[in-house]
């Protein structure tokens, strides 16, 4: 998860439903190596649960074949794409870390304020330093967004919405 | 009841003022999504999966649906207009389409690809309807043995005719499995991969894994490679010449049959049949050098088929309870989250879903050739809407959607993990999709496979001793000696010339 992604994001040739950013770093054959790892844990796991028999089948013996079949897949995968001249990247910029902290931050913010707080701070947030547009349509998304998600959650589908210190 | 009387009663489910709008607001939603570049029929309808909880089965469905088949009229505009396919199946009408639009003739592509777009999906709905009832006949003596085949078998041939890796989809289905398994043995009771947790004792979510791969994963992988603004090609005159249009209709009619037939086939549905139609008209036409710049067989083939085909990707769901694509594995989701199990059974204790939502169907292509033809003007508009504004909104609809299913901030936290999931893994070339298939499938195969090895008192010989799965199987073998011999091939030509890649076969 080294290189940032690529944005040159010019349709492709024909064919190329979506350019996928490309490098020859670890990132290509890494994802398919924590896969198979994954696997070996859930058949270590499976085992410990009791496979039992064929005739009588314990709890364990289902995860047992698809963990095996993770191994198998993840085995076969790591290498070819470690062979592989070139791959896709694991990228992750800037801007997606930001966006996931801010989306973390939210769950926070939500379960202890409720909805009417955390909203338009967050809609704010995300369009103008997440997604980069201006002011202008921060400020619109947030205020009409805010206001949108509120009649449809809490007006009319009446979801019981937690509540902030502000009766909010 | 003989199929007159079935579709007569299913177009007075349809018929009802509500069902009306939920058709209409499928298709119409259907046809934004479609043209909204980075957010596609999968993401769309796994955010409204929620909803689903507030309304009537039958009415969900076909909302759904006509979100599914609505998207796929909805991506041919970006195709021609941008080059930039609004949703998978649409890469084929890039080809010609755009060089069409280029020439000046946009116009007549769109309508040529809505008109083929519903000839094919009625030809299709025909088949559907006529075929449905005797499938479902036929696989209602399915037993435990011929469910885990025909599972093993949807599961592997999405992985094989998916547009990725084969190795890496499998990978994607194994940990789909894995999943499901999560949570309490469905025969014994033990506890499961919860590690001690209450919330996971209970199982994960379909809402969960799919809001967050598809939905989540989906926004966040829109953010981080961001379009840039493409020249708009203007759209002309909207009606093709008398040239065109005889020119159309051989590749219509071509595309109609050949996607029904790839879309029955489990993985079928959407791009491999105009995919099909592409490489069939190409073949059979006189001037092939005219393919790829602007020939209409090019444009009315393949969006004929890959409506006709994502029709008839409803065969086996409705039929014999196999979903065979990510978008109808959330369908089969949202059933299942309704207590109705798709499968054979459906057609005789669910009637009203299963007739409804076929004439549903009939109603909501007229819809969309009404929609579509005077409409591309506004839904051009569409293409201007931020990202940012789209992915905040969008993102936060995800968040308390799911909340307001179980009012738990727990599920918020699990869709925001699986979304970060999805997003590492579509950022390193893995599809979701076969993950979330397996997923969904993952219990039913589970129970399937412990109900034949009791009925069997263990012997594995139930699997090949019945003639249905014993089939089913044998053609799993066969795909998977395919998919191995080519994955060899593409190595040892790989060693010849070490240029190449491997990517794409293994």
């Amino acid at each position: 998860m080294a290189e940032p992604t690529t944005t040159s994001n010019t349709p492709g040739g024909a064919g190329d439903a979506e350019p996928v950013p490309r490098t020859s770093g670890p990132g290509r054959w890494l994802t398919s190596a924590v896969a198979t790892v994954v696997g070996a844990a859930a058949v270590v796991h499976a085992l410990r649960m009791g496979v039992g028999s064929a005739a009588e089948p314990g709890p364990g013996l289902w995860p047992l074949v698809a963990g095996l079949l993770l191994v198998g897949s993840g085995a076969v995968s790591t290498l070819i794409d470690v062979r592989a001249s070139d791959g896709p990247a694991v990228g992750i910029n800037v801007r997606v870390l930001l966006g996931i902290s801010a989306l973390v931050t939210y769950i926070l913010a939500f379960r202890s304020y409720g909805l009417l707080l955390p909203t338009p701070l967050f809609l704010l947030f995300w369009v103008r330093v997440v997604a980069g547009d201006g002011w202008r349509v921060a400020i619109a998304t947030a205020v009409l967004g805010t206001a949108g998600f509120w009649l449809v959650f809490a007006e009319a589908l009446q979801v019981p919405l937690p509540i902030g210190p502000f009766g909010l | 009841m003989g199929v007159l009387d079935s579709i007569v009663f299913g177009f007075s489910v349809a018929l009802t003022p509500a069902n009306l709008l939920y058709v209409f607001a499928g298709v119409l939603l259907g046809t934004v999504v479609g043209v909204l570049p980075g957010l596609g029929p999968t993401a769309a309808i796994a955010l409204l999966l929620p909803l689903t909880y507030t309304v009537e089965p039958t009415s969900a469905i076909i909302l759904l649906a006509g979100i599914y088949y609505g998207s796929m009229y909805g991506g041919t505009i970006t195709s021609v207009l941008l080059r930039l396919p609004g949703e998978a199946a649409s890469v084929v009408t890039t080809f010609d389409g755009y060089e069409m639009a280029r020439q000046g003739r946009a116009g007549p592509a769109l309508s040529i690809a809505a008109i083929g777009s519903f000839v094919g999906a009625t030809v299709a709905l025909v088949g559907l309807t006529l075929l449905a009832r005797p499938l479902a006949e036929f696989a209602v003596g399915f037993g435990p043995a011929e469910y885990t085949a025909l599972a093993v078998l949807g599961i592997l041939l999405v992985a094989y005719l998916g547009t990725g890796s084969f190795s890496r989809a499998l990978v994607m289905a194994a940990g789909g499995l894995l999943l499901a398994t999560v949570g309490q043995d469905p025969i014994t009771g033990a506890a499961r991969f919860s590690f001690g947790s209450l919330d996971l004792l209970g199982g994960l979510d379909l809402v969960s894994v799919a809001m967050g791969l598809f939905g989540v994963g989906e926004l966040l992988h829109n953010v981080a490679n961001r379009h840039g603004a493409a020249p708009l090609a203007r759209v002309g005159r909207l009606l093709p010449d008398r040239a065109d249009a005889k020119r159309s209709i051989a590749p219509v009619a071509r595309g109609s049959v050949l996607g029904f037939l790839v879309g029955a086939l489990p993985g079928g549905g959407g791009l491999m049949g105009s995919l099909a139609s592409y490489a069939v008209e190409k073949k059979v036409a006189p001037e092939p050098e005219r393919f790829g710049r602007g020939a209409i067989e090019g444009v009315a083939g393949p969006e004929t088929a890959n409506n006709a085909s994502s029709t008839s990707a409803f065969i086996p769901l409705l039929t014999l309870g196999l979903p065979s694509n990510s978008v109808l594995a959330l369908l089969f989701g949202a059933l299942l989250l309704q207590g109705v199990t798709p499968g054979p059974l459906l057609a005789t204790e669910n009637p009203e879903i299963f007739w409804g939502v076929i004439a549903s169907m009939y109603i909501g292509n007229v819809m969309l050739l009404a929609l579509n033809l005077p409409l591309v003007g506004v839904f051009i508009r569409l293409l201007r809407v931020r990202i940012g504004v789209l992915s905040s909104v969008a993102v936060l609809l995800t968040l308390i959607g799911v909340y307001s299913i179980g009012n738990s901030t727990f599920d918020m936290g699990a869709v925001l993990a699986f979304g970060v999931l999805g997003f590492l893994l579509k950022q390193a070339g893995f599809e979701p999709g076969p993950l979330v298939l397996a997923f969904v499938l993952g219990s039913l195969l589970e129970s399937s496979f412990r109900q034949a090895l009791l009925l069997s008192n263990g012997s594995f010989g139930i699997f090949v001793l019945r003639p249905v799965s014993a089939v089913l199987l044998g053609v799993t073998v066969v795909l998977l000696a395919v998919a191995a011999v080519r994955a060899w091939r593409s190595r040892v030509s790989g060693r010849r010339n070490p240029e190449s890649t491997t990517e794409g076969v293994g």
